[in-house]
């Protein structure tokens, strides 16, 4: 390496290789799942091949745009430019911004170029005449993603960031949108995108296509240099008069408030760790479907489909609640690349089971808080739209398909779905505790199960020729299954990662979800006609719940305990 | 006698291929200074972690008050406090939340002790971790971990980096906490006359292996520093029993010796030479001698 | 109490401790029945582990220079006056040493040491007769 930019280039190329492996990995898999689902063998209707287009378009350009994003590293410990050892270099600080964001720039559209021609090149060897586009959708997703680097890296304080994520989504979102409209009135998206004529841009946008790289870049240039030479932006004169203003905090007060345990201390953390930035998601969740629903309803005539966006967001918001609750409630930390667990965190005297269980207990709290909240928007919003019928009228069907059904089933069904959210949270806390720990492991389960359900698909095509291999493999599911929940709980139980308490606490509450799934499978009509390895499966899946208690406490050991 | 507060095994660990720790056996006496001492990365912070559960002990055994702690780590925690070499500490917090938070988890927690430390140092409470200098964030950490009056108090590298006065302030700490009965103290450190003035008792770790231990005194009375001088220049100093270390060229060379000061002595004159200063030898100067470049490897005991 | 410790000359810390508050009852700094610093209260000014402080006090006691109080201190004891000539010839005994030593190195015989000590208590004798008869 002979010259500054040459070194930059290097460093880029060395720490983007893991990320684009799984980039690329990732679309070509889905691409394969694609063409093996629908392409091969049967003759599948145009309108399928036409769906099948659209979403790999929409999928692919989302993916690309977002390719390069954990390079922005949405953190709010340190807010700006992320490379900031480059500021000590001798480089100048045009060359320090500009090549990472000509390389994203670059590598984006790739990101989406190389699966499309495989796309083509499969949908090719069958003889269909789609085709998706190449040129459009790279340059949109060169230019999203150069828009979202540009927002990570020029605002520095936490105010300036959202403010500008707002700002620079809300504009993305709606010029995107104004050219749907424009283009196409009646079809929805995922049909028209994959027609010929869709990409194809007068000379105005794309001159703002490619317009918008170049200025993003320049902004961000000089925003890092400002950075670089310790400048604030004006805004931040306001700073000291504007903290005057907000609520001062007296530091007297808590000397007289001691906690009253250990719990209620720990539980406090956590909340000031993640449960407070939980809450104020969910606070501002509803704006979401709102804005989706006021905006098709302002572009479309009609709102029929309003009622459903919000019954969407209510269903889906406590798993995306869980999600990111979860994600924040790990407090694994990056520090200069290397994942590192805190020692203020690893030497807390209290047992890694009350560690899980406080976390557990917040993030379904925040969770709930949230849903409830969400809830009370979907009621707030269908009366003053007027749309409460429609809300009866569901409820009229749900409570007639369901039928008759005594309190004991309904107190049982509540106890499996709060069983259930736990285990489930427990899983996610000790998946994203141990993946760090061993990527290989996970990778190349992911590898397998991918494999699987290529092959499975192939298979149904063919008469399911393998039937007694699937059947052999789904033995063998439920005994590892079965083996792997016993090891798990025995450990955690031997090493006192779970304690007796919380143990037999979950132990109650699994017995229930046992005796409610062998009570519904004993009522339902077609039980005689279910294979037995299926019910093998089954049985051995009752145990998963239980044994996520002792998963993440013992991943939290593996973490505390080296 | 009273039960000693640590006690290691034939400790041993391994960290892919490298040996981080070689049969390590120590043995830790309430009511007592201790001083750790090694050249970077020679298995102090990994003999510290190991006595806070941070690793589970793979070969030999731990105790801490007699009970493994990453079997147990709430009692062994409760009773020792802690402050790590990169003074880790959540960067939200302020001074006051922090410690109200630490104060939850030890019950021995001394709030005037914590209050008046944190006056003495001109903390400002209201303020938050990320906007502390380096030497306040040490000074908080402090009072963090010493306010609880901690049966054992563990200090990883407590001093470095940090300018004069917060070092006296950390080194006043630990002596306020062996000063009460019966609590114990241990630091690691690279500023050896820290250590040398501060322990009664050192552990010197080198490649994983301790290699000196003993009471402070001892280890003084038995390390001489003599100074030879030979009628003919020599390229290397020929052999002698009994030297850890040699430094020099030409005539003149300084040795290091450890308890036998009378034979290198008669050596070196029957080599015809002669003793032109002899006397004990610096705690610095022992660890270079036994763990620097200039060390003799044939001459070990 | 003024005490300072050295690192440098390998004599044990408590030794030094010993040393110099020998030296401090002998210069008359430290008055008999004086309190010396608590335990704790001097391990915090030196910056040395209070067991260092308790040994240097127990030395001390056993040399009967100090006594303890019922727990409630540690005191110069009475014994100073016979204390007090060995230690002040143990301080001339020092610098008789250095000055013996130094004339060795530059080949003085030891009659042209006893020689030289005499005509400078000769000097002496006259400057301190001449003060004494200006003063009178």
């Amino acid at each position: 390496m002979r010259t500054p930019l040459q070194a930059v280039l290097w460093e880029l190329w060395r720490t983007s290789q893991l990320q684009l492996l799984l980039v690329f990995g990732f679309q070509f898999a889905i691409v394969l799942l694609m063409y093996s689902a629908v392409f091969d063998g049967r003759n599948s209707g145009e309108a399928t091949v036409q769906v099948l287009c659209g979403i790999f378009i929409i999928f692919s350009t989302a993916t690309s745009a977002f390719s390069q994003s954990w390079r922005n590293t949405f953190e709010t410990n340190h807010i700006g430019f992320s490379f900031r050892l480059g500021f000590v270099r001798p480089i100048s600080t045009t060359q320090l911004v500009a090549v990472p964001m000509v390389f994203v720039v670059m590598v984006a559209p790739l990101c989406y170029l190389l699966p499309a021609l495989l796309f083509n090149w499969l949908i090719g060897i069958t003889s269909y005449e789609h085709s998706v586009p190449l040129l459009g959708p790279s340059l949109l997703a060169a230019c999203i993603a150069a828009c979202l680097v540009a927002v990570a890296w020029t605002p520095t304080t936490i105010v300036g960031r959202a403010f500008g994520l707002v700002a620079v989504g809300g504009g993305l979102i709606a010029s995107l949108a104004m050219y749907h409209l424009h283009e196409v009135r009646s079809e929805p998206l995922i049909i028209a995108i994959a027609k010929p004529g869709y990409f194809d841009f007068s000379w105005y946008e794309y001159a703002a296509l490619i317009m918008l790289p170049a200025i993003a870049m320049c902004v961000t240039v000089i925003a890092v240099d400002r950075q670089r030479h310790g400048d604030r932006w004006q805004f931040a004169r306001l700073g000291p008069r504007w903290r005057k203003l907000s609520i001062p905090v007296p530091a007297n007060r808590s000397w007289h408030q001691p906690f009253s345990s250990p719990l209620a201390a720990q539980c406090w953390f956590e909340m000031r760790r993640f449960g407070v930035k939980l809450l104020i998601l969910g606070l501002l969740a509803p704006l979401i479907p709102l804005a989706v629903v006021t905006f098709g309803s302002l572009a479309f005539a009609g709102r029929e489909g309003a009622p459903w966006f919000w019954l969407i967001a209510t269903g889906f918001c406590p798993l995306v609640y869980q999600m990111i609750g979860a994600d924040g409630a790990i407090g694994l930390r990056y520090k200069q690349g290397v994942l590192h667990f805190s020692a203020f965190d690893a030497t807390r005297a209290m047992p890694n089971d009350r560690l899980i269980a406080i976390k557990l207990l917040l993030i379904s709290l925040c969770s709930l808080v949230g849903w409830l909240w969400m809830v009370l928007a979907t009621g707030a919003y269908a009366i003053m739209s007027g749309e409460v019928q429609w809300w009866v009228q569901l409820g009229q069907a749900v409570s007639a398909a369901v039928g008759e059904v005594s309190v004991i089933w309904w107190i049982a069904g509540a106890c499996c779905l709060v069983l259930l959210y736990i285990s489930s949270t427990a899983t996610l806390l000790g998946l994203g505790m141990l993946f760090p720990l061993y990527p290989g492991f996970f990778v190349f389960s992911l590898v397998a199960a991918i494999s699987h359900l290529v092959l499975a698909i192939w298979d149904a095509k063919h008469g399911w020729e393998l039937h007694y291999f699937w059947i052999s493999e789904g033995w063998l599911l439920a005994v590892v299954m079965v083996l792997g929940s016993g090891l798990a709980l025995r450990k955690a139980l031997v090493s006192r990662s779970l304690g007796k308490q919380l143990f037999v606490g979950m132990f109650c509450l699994w017995a229930i979800y046992v005796s409610t799934a062998i009570a519904m499978f004993f009522r339902a009509p077609s039980g005689a006609s279910i294979p037995p390895v299926v019910i093998a499966i089954g049985a051995a899946g009752l145990l998963v719940p239980l044994a996520s208690a002792a998963f993440a406490p013992l991943a939290l050991a593996s973490h505390r305990h080296g | 006698m009273s039960d000693k507060v640590i006690e290691v095994r034939d400790l041993s660990r391994r960290f892919g291929t490298t040996l981080a720790l070689d049969g390590i056996r120590l043995e830790v006496q309430p009511g007592l200074v201790y001083g750790l001492v090694g050249a970077n990365g020679a298995g102090k912070t990994t003999l510290i972690k190991h006595l806070l559960g941070l690793l589970r002990a793979k070969q030999g055994t731990v105790k801490v008050f007699g009970l493994d702690p990453a079997q147990h780590p709430v009692e062994v925690l409760q009773r020792i406090g802690y402050l790590s070499e990169e003074r880790d500490l959540p960067e939200w917090m302020r001074i006051d939340e922090l410690m109200r938070y630490t104060r939850a988890f030890h019950p021995n927690w001394d709030q005037a002790y914590g209050l008046e430390l944190l006056e003495l140092f001109g903390l400002d409470p209201a303020k938050k971790v990320k906007h502390l200098s380096k030497g306040m964030r040490a000074q908080a950490g402090l009072i963090a971990v010493v306010s609880h009056r901690p049966d054992l108090l563990l200090l990883d590298e407590p001093s470095t980096g940090l300018d004069a006065v917060v070092r006296r302030d950390i080194l006043n700490a630990i002596v306020r906490t062996v000063a009460d009965d019966g609590r114990t103290a241990i630091f690691s450190s690279h500023l050896l006359d820290e250590v040398e003035q501060m322990s009664d008792h050192v552990f010197m770790v080198d490649g994983g292996k301790l290699v000196l231990e003993g009471s402070l005194d001892e280890i003084k009375e038995s390390h001489h520093l003599l100074v030879l001088r030979f009628p003919r220049a020599c390229e290397r100093l020929p052999p002698i029993e009994g030297v850890l270390s040699a430094e020099g060229s030409g005539n003149t060379w300084k040795v290091v010796c450890n308890g036998a000061a009378g034979q290198v002595r008669e050596a070196a004159q029957a080599m015809g030479g002669e003793v032109t200063l002899s006397r004990g030898a610096s705690l610095q100067e022992i660890f270079v001698a036994r763990v620097g470049r200039d060390r003799l490897k044939a001459s070990q005991e | 109490m003024h005490i300072e410790i050295s690192l440098q000359d390998g004599v044990p810390i408590y030794r030094q401790i010993v040393n110099q508050v020998k030296y401090l009852i002998a210069s008359r700094q430290l008055d008999p029945d004086e309190e010396l610093p608590p335990i704790r209260a001097l391990a915090e000014q030196l910056l040395v582990t209070p067991n260092t402080i308790v040994k240097a006090y127990g030395a001390l006691e056993a040399e009967g220079i100090v006594y303890k109080r019922r727990g409630a201190g540690t005191y110069v004891a009475e014994v100073t006056s016979r204390l007090a000539r060995k230690e002040q010839k143990k301080i001339l005994a020092q610098r008789a040493d250095a000055l013996l030593a130094e004339a060795k190195q530059l080949s003085f015989t030891f009659e042209e040491v006893m020689e030289l000590l005499q005509s400078r208590q000769d000097v002496l004798n006259k400057v301190l007769s001449k003060e004494n008869s200006d003063v009178g």
